[in-house]
């Protein structure tokens, strides 16, 4: 006789109880791994949200005059146009997204337009991003915003000449409500080229930092050290917004995960107590016949921990089953970065039976503690 | 074998203190067969349970087969439990969800050892257990599971057989029959207690203690036959 048997026929016995508990074990893992096979998507789905929110940094020469700026919604200075590559390679910035601008009025078919010349964006490691939060245009094209295209009755594919310049219509943008209505975006090269401006720019857009506490003051300082010569506003109700909403995210997570995990513990915990006070005749013959407290402790730490085990198992396909299936349901943006994360299910196997075990710590304390004599001698 | 000197046990309730032995000393030698006798709550399973090395005494001194048992360690008590004293209980007590055959073996659970199959297969065919010996208690009837209890309280061959009314729940023959496996027992020389209120119980012993208010009333002795 060996405790793995006692053990095996004890729980082929009472098959409900330890059904139960395998159910709340698989329940607590299942729900942990689907949130974080989940979390990237989850994670990246919210940066995408927020970033739809727009830039949260704007950079102009610091001789602007920001009511004019406005006012008019481009600077009359400029600055040179390596500045947005001196901030793209600087990673002391908290910053993202970097687009250097050339904007100025100017009367196009007797009407006064907005001609904005873009960059493509930049990352803060100085390279190209290819998830830009703006336009990308190339050279020679022209996207043409709402008011223009509809006064003029433009069309993409439609070449016109813009300040002597012959340019192709890739796109006429929809209604924005903005003055996007009324700007024709080039590239910057373009831009500078028909304006005679060339090397110039007169803004620098980006998205600051996305960390919560990591505030824009920390930014502007940054930004004055490497750019002495410029003037840094931020959006701030954008920012603030972005790291709030990321900082609630991540506070619920910090909440959820403990609380499913106690409150399935306790579960365990309860059932092992019911276990305990069921076996109390089996533990006192146990006693009597001379097992020792240890073995007695390992018959229910044992099966909580298999319970774990088997629910640490169960956990991860159910856990991971439901990620697969309602994921991308969920987060439709980013439903590609939904996968098993087969790492889980290792760590599902090593802890799930730790907590059941230790969960269950109370009822074995119990049942080595409690007195077998009074127990044997019931009548 | 078994000495108990000045023993009291005091169990604490809600409804107040029960003073369930009174300063009781005592004697049995080895290799006597004793029936401790009286009403209930007199102590009598208490006595038993004492010398068991299960219930630790409120004040006095157990001694069993020389050892002082309550000085020992827990664990070094539940080993000289394995290697010394069987029980049998009025309840049977046996495990629900194991066979007759598994039921007989579990003392080997303590023992760590996973021989002596072959004994506790003996000993239930010796107790007329042969075809039963692979059903579970709820398949057995009242008899047929105090005789798988004897099994079990014999398997290790120890030199101790406490009963705590072990023909409580049992009818004549079936009574008959545990008194004759134990005085069998005694034969061979294994020290008897069992506690009843059977007077069959008292046929078989040489010595005869009546328990009340846990104390010792009176105490009969017979002459070996």
């Amino acid at each position: 006789m060996s405790i793995a048997r006692l053990l095996v026929r004890e729980i082929l016995h009472r098959k409900l109880n330890f059904l139960l508990g395998t159910l709340a074990a698989t329940l607590a893992v299942g729900l942990i791994v689907s949130a974080l096979t989940m979390s990237a998507a989850a994670d990246l789905e919210i940066k995408r949200l927020m970033r739809n929110m727009g830039f949260n940094l704007v950079i102009v020469p610091k001789d602007t005059n920001m009511e004019d700026f406005w006012a008019k919604d481009f600077a009359e200075s400029d600055m040179p146009e390596e500045y947005v590559r001196t901030l793209s390679g600087s990673p002391e910035i908290q910053a993202e997204h970097y687009v250097a601008i050339l904007k100025k009025r100017v009367k196009w078919n007797d009407r006064q337009i907005l001609l904005c010349g873009l960059l493509p964006e930049i990352g803060n490691a100085g390279k190209a991003r290819k998830d830009a939060m703006g336009y990308i245009i190339e050279c020679g094209t022209v996207y043409i915003g709402f008011e223009i295209a509809r006064n003029l009755g433009l069309k993409s594919g439609q070449r016109i000449e813009l300040l002597g310049r012959e340019m192709e219509i890739v796109r006429c943008l929809g209604e924005s409500g903005s003055k996007d209505d009324i700007t024709i975006f080039a590239h910057l090269h373009d831009a500078q080229e028909i304006l005679g401006m060339k090397g110039r720019i007169n803004e620098i857009k980006a998205l600051g930092c996305l960390c919560f506490g990591k505030r824009v003051g920390t930014i502007r300082e940054d930004i004055a050290r490497k750019l002495p010569d410029t003037r840094v506003t931020e959006f701030e109700s954008i920012a603030i917004a972005r790291a709030e909403t990321r900082a609630m995210m991540e506070k619920y997570a910090a909440f959820f995960a403990p609380l499913v995990l106690i409150v399935c513990a306790a579960w365990i915990g309860v059932l092992a107590l019911l276990n305990v006070r069921e076996r109390r005749v089996e533990i006192g013959v146990l006693r009597a016949i001379g097992s020792g407290t240890g073995r007695i402790a390992v018959l229910f730490l044992g099966k909580a921990a298999l319970i774990g085990a088997l629910g640490g198992a169960l956990g991860f396909a159910l856990g991971t089953g439901l990620a697969l299936r309602y994921g991308p349901e969920i987060f439709r943006l980013t439903a590609a970065k939904i996968t098993p994360i087969y790492d889980l299910l290792w760590w599902s196997l090593a802890a799930s039976p730790f907590v059941a075990a230790l969960s269950s710590a109370i009822p074995t304390m119990i049942a080595v503690t409690q007195d077998p004599a009074a127990t044997l001698t019931e009548q | 074998m078994i000495r108990l000197e000045n023993a009291s046990k005091v169990y604490k309730t809600h409804r107040g203190e029960v003073r369930a032995l009174d300063g009781v000393s005592l004697e049995i030698e080895e290799g006597e067969f004793t029936v401790i006798r009286g009403p209930s709550g007199s102590g009598k399973s208490t006595i038993l349970m004492c010398a068991g090395g299960m219930a630790r005494p409120t004040s006095g001194k157990i001694t069993v087969c020389g050892k002082d048992l309550y000085t020992m360690s827990p664990g070094d008590r539940a080993h000289f439990r394995a290697q010394n004293v069987g029980f049998v209980f009025q309840m049977f007590h046996l495990v629900p969800y194991l066979t007759a055959l598994e039921n007989a073996m579990l003392p080997l659970l303590a023992a760590n050892t996973n021989g002596g199959r072959g004994e506790a297969e003996r000993l239930l065919d010796h107790f007329g257990m042969s075809g039963r010996k692979s059903h579970k208690p709820a398949e057995l009837s009242a008899g047929e599971r105090q005789r798988v209890a004897m099994a079990r309280a014999l398997l290790n061959k120890p030199r101790l057989l406490l009963a705590d009314e072990p023909t409580g729940n049992l009818d004549p023959e079936n009574t008959r029959q545990i008194m004759d496996y134990l005085a069998e027992f005694h034969r061979g020389g294994g020290t008897v207690v069992v506690v009843t209120h059977a007077n069959q119980a008292e046929e078989y012993a040489r010595r005869v203690l009546v328990l009340r208010d846990g104390r010792i009333e009176s105490e009969t002795r017979r002459p070996a036959q």
